[in-house]
């Protein structure tokens, strides 16, 4: 193929683009949606359900402070460490509970894995940074919160290509 | 002449000739240095020293036991990391004696392809900004969006799926995932077609590329090439077709090669890989099974006996290998990780004697080398 | 001597039994792939007692060799059986045997060897103390017969301090400069905190 006929089919190819819908994502006024509610586990099959693996969820009903997320997390990240909590559960004698440091965890979701009692879930919560370091500590009290989270937006594809709608 | 400080000595016989460092934080060299010594415009020789991001991956293998190693062991290319977790699990899977589910197979298949296109588009953006072709970035970066978003429905993460592991997945696919998913692979495979008008063919990529950094079939084999710097040199060696891992003997795919071996066939062959991603993706989508277990349980401390494996699975940057050595505790022995990137490199040296060093950046990249990878 | 190695040369099959049957992962013989046993054989016909089959596994064969004969061997194997290039060079450090075990992955980009990968091992002695370079941990490198070695092994030799001699570039790769430890692949390295 000559120069000049490689040119012109590049140029071509870059005009066409005028038509071409922006594919970019406007950040902070229009969010991806994701599937599901989080990445969570079902001890029972051994499988997980599909979801981002974000900002865990303690449930404290369900807890026993048995550490074992915090054993899992101990040859990856040692971000979790259990600690003390002022309330009385039935099957929580010792009362701990994790609390999570999220300026060394690496959301790999192998602690919610752990959990044999459905107490540790993901969420779809990933907005989480901090003016200190201290703020990335997140205590059992702040994991409880369920997020409040609105996403929407999705990947569409039409004829004049692909967009964030 | 005043005494010159330890480590730096004149070379009187030829003055003439310049040592020059790129990197290690020169954006042509990634985390990487490359000594090149220069007479004029050409390169004299050349010195790779890798080894700026050496983190010690296999000695931290050694501390952890199977399950805790998948995080770490992805770190090295993020980009890919299912293909990097890949043979670990392999390995994992012949040490414990375990089988894998069907299901899981193709999943695996599945995440292992788009992670694989995922590193190529980013491994390719970057080849065109090295050669002043921004548009060539802009594209397969934002490409790159429609496969991060599926990987992101499947695994819950964008980059560090952490997905893989020993027997099979984390978690099934999605509800309705077949069909995001053929929806996005079309047309991602209508829009890397168009990468050949913009980038294949254009003259001036092509007068930069083609004939710089020859490599001849014989030398490729001898040096030990793989992957796509193998495959552009002529030889027909694929892993996936060689030595079939999981259900890649099941599904209908052909391992690309060009003839010509300089850096313009070293850089289309990725492309190439990506189309045969796409049909291996359909395909596999056609035949996995409608539904069943993806993943076999484990013990908590899974302990192998004195026994030893390699395994090694077709990643972005040809065969990756896994060396695992277990002696019956909870960790293993000794975890030997042989990459593409790594083995690429001494190809380096070897392309760019001769080579004027305005073509270093376009014969460096189209090596297809990881700086990250090599150095683990 | 001479004269069982005459007849361990001759009648190969007899020997390859012996071997696997030591190995701890019993194999049957009719388990045992046909070609690899081929390949392993081809071997045993040649150098006799100086090799040691290690096990025999689909795809897999490991050899054991000592470390004056690795050259040889390592020739015949590129020149004879087409085994063109190294995928891997591995050091294993055994403090309880005092040696480190060094293991070639050799590969072939021929068509019917392709999927087949040999591992060629062979160890050499370990120093408490280790001096890289100076003391008596040495192999004679490959670099001369396969070529694709040259980075492997001076990543060994900075990770295990196996000096490789006739080695042409003996330098540190991916250490820095300045590292004054011991080799880290080393277990008597230990990682801070563990």
């Amino acid at each position: 193929m000559g120069t000049a006929s490689g040119i012109i089919k590049a140029l071509n190819s870059g005009i066409k683009h005028i038509a071409i819908k922006r594919f970019t994502l406007r950040y902070p006024e229009e969010k991806l949606k994701f599937v599901g509610d989080g990445y969570q586990f079902d001890p029972v099959s051994g499988v997980g359900v599909a979801g981002l693996k974000g900002r865990h969820i303690l449930f404290h009903d369900k807890c026993t402070g048995c550490q074992l997320c915090s054993i899992a997390c101990e040859g990856i990240a040692e971000a979790i460490s259990m600690v003390k909590v002022n309330e009385k559960w039935k099957q929580n004698k010792k009362s701990i509970m994790p609390q999570i440091d999220y300026g060394k965890c690496v959301f790999c979701g192998l602690c919610v894995d752990a959990c044999p009692f459905y107490a540790l879930y993901m969420t779809n919560d990933y907005e989480l940074s901090s003016f200190s370091k201290e703020g990335l500590i997140y205590t059992p009290a702040q994991l409880q919160v369920k997020p409040n989270i609105e996403q929407d937006a999705e990947i569409k594809i039409d004829d004049r290509g692909a967009t964030h709608g | 002449m005043s005494e010159l400080p330890p480590g730096i000595k004149l070379e009187k016989e030829d003055d003439k000739i310049m040592t020059l460092n790129v990197g290690p934080q020169h954006p042509g060299s990634g985390h990487m240095r490359i000594i090149v010594k220069i007479d004029g415009d050409y390169i004299v020789s050349c010195d790779p020293d890798p080894g700026y991001v050496h983190r010690g991956e296999e000695k931290m293998a050694e501390y952890r036991n199977y399950i805790t190693n998948i995080p770490h062991l992805e770190r090295p290319v993020i980009h890919d990391s299912c293909n990097i977790l890949y043979p670990y699990c392999l390995g994992v899977e012949e040490i414990l004696g375990l089988e894998v589910p069907e299901r899981a197979k193709y999943i695996r298949v599945i995440a292992s392809e788009l992670n694989r296109c995922v590193y190529t588009l980013y491994w390719l953006a970057i080849y065109g900004i090295f050669l002043g072709h921004s548009t060539m970035f802009m594209w397969p970066t934002g490409d790159r969006e429609l496969l991060i978003d599926l990987l992101e429905k499947l695994s819950g993460a964008r980059v560090t799926h952490a997905y893989f592991i020993p027997g099979g997945v984390r978690n099934d696919m999605p509800a309705n995932f077949e069909d995001v998913c053929i929806r996005q692979i079309n047309y991602f495979e209508k829009r890397i077609k168009q990468y050949d008008s913009i980038f294949y063919s254009n003259p001036i990529l092509k007068s930069r590329t083609i004939k710089t950094g020859v490599l001849a079939q014989q030398d490729a084999i001898s040096l030990g090439a793989t992957g796509s710097v193998l495959r552009a040199s002529g030889v027909d060696f694929d892993v996936r077709k060689k030595e079939p891992y999981d259900v890649y003997d099941n599904l209908d795919f052909q391992s690309n090669t060009l003839k010509s071996g300089d850096s313009y066939a070293r850089s289309k062959i990725p492309w190439l890989d990506m189309l045969e991603s796409c049909r291996i993706i359909r395909n596999a989508l056609e035949k996995i099974p409608k539904s069943g277990s993806v993943r076999v349980k484990l013990k908590p401390n899974p302990k192998a006996g004195n026994v030893e494996t390699y395994k090694r699975v077709e990643s972005g940057r040809g065969s990756l290998g896994m060396y695992i050595i277990s002696n019956g505790k909870p960790e293993p022995y000794r975890v030997k990780i042989s990459v593409g990137s790594f083995r690429n490199l001494i190809c380096l040296p070897y392309l760019l004697k001769g080579e004027k060093l305005g073509n270093m950046p376009a014969v460096y990249w189209s090596l297809n080398y990881w700086p990250v990878e090599a150095d683990r | 001597m001479s004269n069982t190695q005459n007849k361990s040369n001759l009648n190969g099959d007899v020997h390859i039994h012996k071997n696997t049957d030591s190995n701890s992962i019993d194999k049957k013989e009719d388990d045992r792939p046909e070609f690899e046993t081929n390949l392993a054989n081809t071997l045993l016909h040649n150098f006799g007692e100086k090799i040691k089959i290690d096990f025999i596994k689909k795809n897999r064969i490991k050899v054991n060799v000592q470390k004056e004969n690795i050259v040889e061997i390592a020739k015949f194997i590129s020149l004879n059986m087409k085994f063109d290039h190294a995928e891997a060079v591995t050091g294993i450090d055994y403090p309880e045997q005092n040696e480190i075990e060094v293991v070639y992955h050799l590969g072939s980009y021929e068509d019917n060897l392709s999927n087949q990968i040999l591992a060629l091992s062979t160890s050499a002695i370990r120093e408490d103390d280790p001096t890289p370079g100076s003391d008596r941990t040495k192999l004679p490198s490959l670099r001369n017969v396969f070529y694709s070695v040259e980075f492997h092994e001076r990543e060994c030799f900075e990770m295990l301090g196996v000096y490789f001699e006739n080695h042409p570039d003996n330098r540190r790769l991916l250490l820095p400069e300045d590292w004054a430890d011991i080799p880290p692949l080393r277990k008597d390295f230990k990682i801070k905190g563990r």
